[in-house]
């Protein structure tokens, strides 16, 4: 039922512009796989060309192992959520959603209580009659949801479908992803260029940049082991520094920082990072006590927590989250503290 | 054809009822009136309005009249729609707007009864004399000895043909005849139409008709239906209108013969085409575009001028031009006797030549159109008759 | 109820000249045409008479009026099938570029006159014309066609030509409301192109296709020299119907045949608007 991808060597051209570099890359069935970049990174030329509304230049990709790069989109047992959502206006709820059964040639009866099963799997039952135009934002993502899951599709590709929406309705939303992906078991695949959405809810994500993929993971790997400086920005690791000296020691790595050395746990690969990052939420301030000593430079207050912007003596930067409760008192621009690394902070970027 | 779609008929009403004519005849009245605005800057000179058939016109040339005869003319289009334009003489403005009308005949008694012309003074007309007596005998001149129009340009209809395909025509037989069917024309006009017919009828098939331009009830059913007959029968390829249409059905061999304007003949044998002008048996359609005298040109103090411009049209300038221009021919001594006395002006040979073809013309077997004929209305119903055969 | 008002005020005096200029002559015509011709003054007494349109019932008019407004609707059908691709290459297919030469070589036709248009088919569709002209040196004739020219065929010819930017106008304007990704999202739903023509574009550009239609089939129906040109001996159309009765100045009968014509369009409007929801063509939702 769900429907595993095989991309080889995929790559498109528009004249002079290169929107998506050759590239391999394997999803697997019934995996949430979430394509993460910012704009122009080439996922959205990706996804469509995994939905077969546009054909790559060069390459190849096979659903469940058979060839469908020439299958145009109304032949592929794939469906998408656009991100305008592309609701027919001229239709009501229902019609909407039995738009694809219908074009199948299901009977009205038979579309009639599939639309009514969809209806109720997004929370929208009773909701047939209702016309488009009168619908809330959610209502109407959860429409576009329903009409793409009626089909009962091996493949469903989520094309930015929260852009448009509130925090809170892109909450409930991508909540409503997770719990649809574990109730259908199709492979589903989320374009966006927000990194919360991808974190939460991906088993494998692939970052993409300049028309070709960084790195290809679960949220931890990438979260703990970035493959390059790009990802690690990417997702929000801003403090990049270049150590004195990178020693193994035993299954860790012992990391020089100004003159203080740190643990790195669990490093298991052969070649050993150039630089790490800083994870900013595990780092505590004191006035005096272990750690690197460093200069306030700007502090934000958050609500639950400060971001604070640290400089070091060699110019490096740092940015660190610290706990509400946890600040210690009196610390404003222009002070001295001591910054003291906890276990997990630090993180090897390995190019 | 001047309106483009009925739309423009509402729209006409919501003008006075004096105003209505001016918009139903379209952009001619406007343009008129505009015309009238450079009299003001003659200051020489007597205005002279004059709202005829737009081949009437001379263009630039009417200066002449200011030098020989005090005259500033300002010519206007009348569209040659006699309902129209007694409809405006009678109830519209052009009395007030136009001095003299010229018009092709048939309307003058209904004009003169109903008030809206006056009858010329011919003694105050120094060239009448010299005007060709069967010219002045044109049979709707005249109302009880008065003078109610007098003759501006004659010529005779009949039937333009290929002389390459036909050989010589002299009969609108070559009209109705079966071994032309889909080949032949004829003009969408039942004041031509019917007439030619009821000429044709008369001539060739001995049918009880007396005057073919002016048809009786029963006369006209007659003419009308053997018409339908043979629209019916596919005789027709069309009906025309106009010149460039009534030029290019010729030229470019739509149809073989076609009653038509003689204008159209000289127009084809220009582009080399073997167009002849048939001398039919039966006799041609005469008309003749005749002078009326406005009532509110006599109303305005006008008529001594009006008298003065009749004069200068039969003084030869004129009827050269026109001869020239169309081969249309002012029934008067002095055209040829003008040509005469000033070839550098004009070309006497031609001018002869025309005047004499026309002159022959009448001398032969002929009938006078009549523009208004006393059943117009049932003209119009057997014209939708046909149409909708 | 602020924003209202103003609106209205803003327009009223647009809504005041369209009364005067439209209604107020319709509605004077309306009211001439039960009046009866008067010999003596040679206008209309208002003599409550229904002369004329006893008149209609004669001599066949009628079926001119019901013949005219056929032809027009047939050209306004014609004027869509052939406009209809043709909006929709300029929409969905052509370049903005494409788009604006596409949409030049419609408009650029009418920069001549209405007469010089209809006339030059004759040059096209004649026994001499250039059509004839190929097919006889094709060899696919001996004798040139009769029917091109002088035919229904040439009026509907003449008048789809005549018209046919007028379609494709309203067309572009309602195809606005037809996102691209209602067509992809057709396409995801399995719908190949013409079931998402049948189901989304035609039903989304129903306005515009409506709206199409009544510019031609009005202007259509108001036509006479595509007719007078092109059409057989004597061919006639509501608006030759016309001036051959104001040549006998009938003119409660021309209002009769106005009258008739104006409430048959009025109602096309009437009944096209409700069905079709003209209004919907300056929507953006």
């Amino acid at each position: 039922m769900a429907i595993g991808i095989d991309l080889h060597g995929v790559s498109r051209v528009f004249g002079a512009v290169t929107a998506l570099a050759p590239l391999d890359l394997a999803i697997r069935a019934g995996e949430f796989f979430t394509l993460l970049g910012s704009s122009g990174s080439g996922k959205s030329t990706l996804i469509r060309i995994i939905g077969g509304f546009d054909r790559p230049t060069t390459g190849s990709v096979a659903f469940d192992g058979s060839d469908v790069t020439h299958l145009p989109a109304n032949r592929r047992n794939c469906n998408t959520v656009f991100q305008d959502l592309a609701l027919f206006p001229h239709m009501t709820v229902a019609q909407n959603v039995a738009y694809g059964l219908r074009t199948r040639g299901e009977s009205r009866t038979q579309a009639e209580s599939k639309v009514r099963d969809a209806l109720q799997l997004v929370d929208l039952a009773g909701f047939e009659g209702r016309n488009i135009a009168h619908l809330s934002g959610g209502q109407r993502q959860r429409v576009a949801l329903a009409r793409s899951l009626v089909l009962e599709p091996g493949l469903l590709l989520l094309d930015e479908p929260l852009t448009g929406l509130d925090e809170r309705l892109r909450q409930q939303m991508r909540d409503e992803f997770g719990r649809l992906h574990r109730k259908i078991g199709a492979t589903f695949i989320l374009v966006t260029h927000n990194q919360d959405e991808a974190m939460s809810l991906s088993d494998r994500m692939a970052i993409m940049h300049r028309g070709g993929v960084e790195q290809v993971g679960t949220p931890d790997e990438i979260l703990n082991r970035p493959a390059n400086e790009f990802v690690a920005r990417f997702i929000g690791l801003e403090s990049i520094i270049t150590p004195e000296s990178i020693e193994r020691a035993g299954t860790d790595l012992r990391v020089q920082i100004a003159g203080q050395s740190f643990t790195l746990a669990d490093y298991a690969r052969d070649d050993l990072p150039a630089k790490v990052a800083i994870r900013p939420d595990r780092i505590t301030l004191s006035p005096d006590g272990a750690g690197l000593p460093l200069v306030i430079e700007e502090i934000r207050f958050r609500g639950l927590h400060y971001d604070c912007r640290l400089r070091g003596p060699d110019g490096v930067t740092l940015g660190a989250e610290i706990a509400s409760d946890a600040i210690p008192e009196g610390l404003e621009p222009g002070a001295q503290v001591r910054a003291d690394l906890h276990r997990g902070a630090l993180i090897p970027v390995l190019a | 054809m001047k309106t483009r779609s009925f739309l423009t008929v509402p729209f006409a009403a919501t003008l006075s009822r004096r105003g209505f004519g001016r918009m139903t005849m379209g952009a001619g009245a406007f343009l008129g009136a505009s015309s009238l605005l450079p009299r003001i800057a003659q200051a020489a000179g007597t205005e002279i309005a004059f709202w005829g058939t737009g081949t009437l016109d001379i263009g630039n040339d009417w200066d002449r009249a200011a030098a020989d005869a005090g005259l500033n003319v300002s010519f206007t289009d009348n569209g040659n729609d006699p309902g129209p334009v007694v409809a405006r003489l009678v109830a519209g403005n052009a009395n007030q707007v136009y001095d003299l009308s010229g018009l092709q005949g048939g309307a003058e008694r209904e004009l003169y009864r109903q008030n809206a012309s006056v009858a010329w003074d011919t003694s105050k007309i120094a060239n009448w004399d010299t005007v060709w007596q069967w010219a002045k005998d044109i049979p709707y001149l005249t109302d009880d000895g008065a003078q109610i129009g007098i003759p501006c340009v004659v010529n005779a209809d009949s039937i333009i043909y290929r002389r390459d395909k036909l050989g010589d025509v002299d009969s609108y037989g070559v009209i109705f005849d079966p071994a032309m069917k889909g080949r032949v024309a004829m003009e969408d006009a039942w004041i031509n139409s019917a007439t030619f017919a009821a000429i044709y009828l008369k001539g060739a098939e001995n049918a009880a008709i007396e005057e073919p331009g002016n048809l009786t009830e029963d006369e006209l059913g007659l003419v009308m239906e053997f018409l339908i007959k043979h629209k019916r029968d596919g005789q027709f390829r069309t009906f025309w209108n106009g010149w460039e249409q009534g030029v290019q059905l010729v030229a470019d061999e739509e149809v073989d013969a076609m009653t038509g304007w003689e204008p159209i003949v000289y127009e084809a044998q220009r582009r080399g085409l073997d167009v002849g002008y048939a001398e039919p048996v039966e006799g041609y359609l005469g008309w003749g575009n005749n002078l009326i005298l406005h009532r509110g040109a006599v109303e305005r103090g006008l008529s001594d001028a009006a008298h003065a411009f009749a004069n200068w049209i039969y003084d030869g300038f004129y009827a050269n031009k026109l001869v020239l221009l169309s081969g249309y021919v002012v029934p008067s001594d002095n055209t040829l006797d003008w040509a005469n006395a000033n070839p550098d002006e004009t070309d006497p040979d031609t001018v002869a030549e025309i005047v004499e073809h026309v002159r022959q013309k009448f001398a032969g077997k002929m009938f006078w159109q009549n523009t208004r004929p006393d059943n117009f209305q049932l003209y119009e119903e057997w014209w939708q008759r046909l149409r909708n055969t | 109820m602020f924003r209202i008002g103003r609106g209205f005020a803003l327009a009223s005096p647009a809504l005041l000249l369209t009364l005067i200029l439209g209604f107020a002559p319709l509605a004077v015509v309306v009211v001439w045409s039960f009046w009866a011709w008067d010999p003596a003054t040679y206008w209309i007494r208002p003599d409550l008479s229904l002369a004329a349109y006893a008149q209609i019932g004669e001599v066949g008019r009628w079926w001119v009026i019901v013949t005219s407004l056929f032809k027009a609707a047939l050209a306004a059908l014609a004027c869509l099938a052939v406009g209809y691709p043709a909006a929709l290459a300029v929409h969905f297919v052509a370049s903005r570029r494409m788009a604006l030469v596409l949409i030049g070589a419609f408009t650029v036709p009418f920069f001549t006159s209405y007469l010089i248009r209809a006339f030059s088919w004759r040059l096209v569709l004649g026994r001499t014309g250039l059509i004839n002209d190929w097919l006889m040196q094709a060899g696919i004739i001996s004798e040139p066609l009769d029917w091109l020219l002088f035919s229904d065929f040439a009026v509907m010819i003449g008048l789809i030509a005549s018209y046919l930017p007028f379609v494709i106008f309203p067309l572009l304007l309602a195809l606005r409301r037809v996102e691209p990704s209602f067509l992809a999202a057709a396409q995801d739903m399995g719908a190949g192109f013409l079931r998402t023509l049948v189901t989304i574009i035609i039903p989304l550009t129903k306005p515009g296709i409506f709206a199409g239609f009544l510019f031609v089939f009005v202007m259509s129906a108001g036509s006479s020299t595509e007719v007078q040109m092109l059409g057989g001996a004597g061919a006639s159309m509501i608006s030759i119907m016309i001036n051959d009765v104001m040549r006998v100045v009938n003119f409660p009968l021309a209002f009769a045949i106005s009258t008739v014509v104006l409430v048959a369009l009025i109602g096309a409007v009437l009944l096209g608007n409700a069905r079709f929801g003209l209004t919907r063509l300056f929507e953006d939702f």
